[in-house]
Order: C-alpha cells, then sequence, then structure tokens
C-alpha cells in the first residue's frame, strides 16, 4: 500500500486537500450515498478498495469519515460498521483511537498547526481559524492540537465534548479529569466566554476555551495545562484584542481603513523579514492617517500591534 | 485404562487478562434480525479475508438501504457479480 510516514508526508504536502489526494493516488474508489445509522466504511478486497461516506452529514464531518477510513485501510485495522464519527472519538479501543490519531493526521498536519497556533496559550478563535483553513470541524481541530500537546508547548491538553450543556466524552492522551471536574471547568469558562478562564494548578495554570456550535446544541471544552508563567501571559488573540481595544475604541471607519491597507500590504511582505516590513509599513503605509489616528499608531501600543499582525505573514 | 489428568485445565469462568483482545470479528457472534443480515454475514463468512466488524456485533442500527448499499460495496470489493434477469 504506501507506508505510514510517506502517506502523512504527501498528505502534507497536498494540504488541505490530503485525505482526498492520497485515496486517489492509492486507487481507492470514494462513493458517497445516504446511510442511515453510520457516518461510513471502508472496504479492501481482490477487486479493490472502496471507501462509502454518508453524504447526509455535514461536509467537515465527512472529510473526518474520509480520513478515518483511509486510516482504517492504511493501518490494515477493520472497518467499524455501525459506527458515526462520535462513536468513534469516544470509544475506548486502542485500534480506534490509532485510526482517529492517523486521520487527524493527514487532515492537520504539524508543519500547519504550528504555524496557525505558534505560541500558547491557545484560545478558541485560533481553534476557530485552523478549522476553516483545514477545513474541517472545530471540534477536530481542537482534538490535533490536544494531540500535539507537548511538541507546542503545553504541559498537556484536553478536549472535552458537551451536548445539551451535559459531559458526554473527553479526549487526552495524557491528561485525567473526572466528569464533574469538567463540569466545574465548563461552567467557569460559560461565565468568561469568549474569554478563556484561567485557574491555578499547583505550580501550572489550567487555561479553558469554549468553542460552542449553537446548531448542534453542542460545545467543546479546550482545556491546556501550563507552565505558570506562560498560562498567566496573555495568548497573541487575546494581546490583539486588547491592542484593538485601544486603537479602535471609538473609531470603527479608523479599524476598517487599518485593515483594508493591511489586506493589501500583507501578501507584499510574505517572503520579507519582519523588521524589513515594520520599516516600510511605517514610512509608506502609516503616512495615510493623521492626528490622533496617527498618534496611536505611532504609540508602543500601536506598533506592537502593527508588529503583531505582520508577524502572521512575514518569514 | 487410566484416564489421563487434563494437562492444561481449561479456564472457565474467568475474565481473559487486559491484554486480550476479545474477538472483534467474530461473526457468529453477530445478532442477524433478516434475511438480508443473514446473506451479509454469510456473504463475509465466505470470504474471511474482508474483514469487517458491527459495532456491538448488531446490523440493528442501519436501516435496509443501508444494508443494501453495504451489500453491494461488499460484491464491489470481491468482484462478484449479482444475477441478472436476460431479456427474452
Amino acid at each position: 500500500m504506501i507506508s505510514i510516514d510517506r502517506a502523512k508526508k504527501f498528505a502534507e504536502a497536498h494540504f488541505p486537500k490530503g485525505p482526498e489526494k492520497l485515496a486517489e493516488k492509492l486507487g481507492i474508489k470514494i462513493h458517497q450515498g445516504t446511510l442511515t445509522g453510520c457516518d461510513g466504511w471502508s472496504l479492501s478486497g481482490p477487486a479493490g478498495k472502496l471507501i462509502r461516506i454518508n453524504s447526509s452529514v455535514s461536509t467537515t464531518r465527512q472529510r473526518f469519515t474520509l480520513a478515518h477510513e483511509l486510516g482504517h485501510l492504511l493501518l490494515a485495522i477493520p472497518t467499524v460498521v455501525g459506527e458515526s464519527m462520535y462513536d468513534s472519538l469516544k470509544s475506548s479501543s486502542d485500534e480506534e483511537r490509532r485510526v482517529n490519531d492517523l486521520a487527524s493526521e493527514l487532515l492537520l498536519p504539524e508543519s500547519v498547526v504550528r504555524q496557525y497556533v505558534p505560541s500558547v496559550p491557545i484560545v478558541a478563535s485560533q481553534l476557530k481559524r485552523l478549522a476553516a483553513k483545514a477545513k474541517v470541524s472545530q471540534l477536530s481541530a481542537a482534538i490535533r492540537v490536544a494531540n500535539l500537546a507537548e511538541e507546542i508547548g503545553l504541559v498537556n491538553a484536553s478536549v472535552v465534548f458537551f451536548q445539551n450543556g451535559g459531559f458526554e466524552w473527553h479526549w487526552s492522551k495524557t491528561l485525567r479529569m473526572t466528569p464533574q471536574g469538567a463540569v466545574d471547568l465548563f461552567r467557569a469558562a460559560k461565565r468568561h466566554h469568549p474569554k478563556p478562564v484561567r485557574m491555578p494548578q499547583e505550580d501550572d495554570v489550567i487555561v479553558a476555551s469554549l468553542l460552542s456550535n449553537p446548531g448542534f446544541a453542542s460545545e467543546t471544552l479546550f482545556v491546556q495545562l501550563l507552565p505558570a508563567a506562560a498560562g498567566n501571559s496573555l495568548s497573541r488573540e487575546e494581546l490583539k484584542k486588547q491592542l484593538e481595544e485601544f486603537l479602535f475604541k471609538d473609531d470603527d471607519e479608523f479599524r476598517r481603513q487599518l485593515q483594508g491597507v493591511f489586506g493589501a500590504f500583507l501578501p507584499k511582505c510574505r517572503n520579507a523579514s519582519l523588521e524589513v516590513a515594520f520599516g516600510e509599513f511605517y514610512s509608506s503605509k502609516a503616512n495615510h492617517w493623521q492626528g490622533n489616528r496617527r498618534t496611536r499608531l505611532d504609540s508602543i501600543k500601536g506598533r506592537q500591534y502593527v508588529r503583531l499582525r505582520l508577524e502572521e505573514w512575514c518569514s | 485404562m487410566t484416564k489421563m489428568p487434563d494437562f492444561a485445565p481449561p479456564a472457565g469462568g474467568m475474565r481473559p487478562p487486559r491484554n486480550v483482545r476479545t474477538d472483534l470479528d467474530d461473526l457468529s457472534a453477530v445478532r442477524v434480525k433478516s434475511e438480508l443480515d443473514l446473506h451479509i454475514v454469510r456473504v463475509l463468512e465466505l470470504h474471511p479475508k474482508l474483514k469487517v466488524r458491527f459495532r456491538n456485533y448488531d446490523l440493528a442500527s442501519l436501516d435496509h438501504d443501508t444494508k443494501m448499499i453495504l451489500l453491494h460495496d461488499i460484491n464491489a470489493v470481491l468482484g462478484l457479480k449479482t444475477l441478472r434477469r436476460r431479456d427474452t
């Protein structure tokens, strides 16, 4: 077939269509159909390999099923007919966990996660952007980031899933949590939403951020354990919001103008160093504004904001 | 003739150790409630290389149409052609 390492590299090279392109390369036929009581299956026989996907569920869920069934075929672990995505995620079977780990690596290569989650603590808005970029559900993005906890600087992390406000299951390779502990954290996170909640834990800090999915009456809690110094510092997203409040608190037009200038300027500095782009911005673009707006842009906080935005693009 | 003592007495009534996996591929444990269920299980039993498991050893969560699609897919990967009525 293909080695697991090669499959991962192939999916990374073809991101965000890794699973689709990999199936095509391996000659696996993908069929869609309306299924009841099942998200899909994969079969391998003398006449070929086939993956069936339930077309009546969301596109992101169909993509997860495709990657999951590819995982079954690549790892030579038999498919489980009658299983939904949620069944497989809450399964305690080691084999299902291995399949899901591989599926999330095919959908979200580590290099992409590092690009979208460059620093800790991680907040919900970063996970949302990562999910949108990879065309996966926010739940899948949260699970992938939790699996990479150590690699991206977290002590450990967990994803907790709630349906209609009730605890359903939690996913973590390292962090153990009681259902009651998860519910307490969930309530605290709801009170702070959209900001993350922080709770001291001996020498570390728990930071929990909530992803809401009102269409399905479900919520996902991303829980991370960090050393106190990192956990108590503001995440990039939080810092960005704080600086935006300073820059645009009473001037929405300035916000729109600056977004427009960034929109045109950022792609041009993709290959430039941060310092070069920063200098270029202030010598050619900042002159667009005068008076109070220019004063804010030239202030320490204004410069910090411009630097933060340029960091997303510069090499 | 004296009866040989059991060399390895059966370990009945004991749970298997945690590192021993239950045989999830055991098709005889799958509950069948219709002719179609039985047909799917028989095809799989005839082709043991085609590994398929059923959640909770049951096809009950699947409706008739889904089972028909499953059977169609099983036939496709096995290269089995269904009989067609010849037009006269």
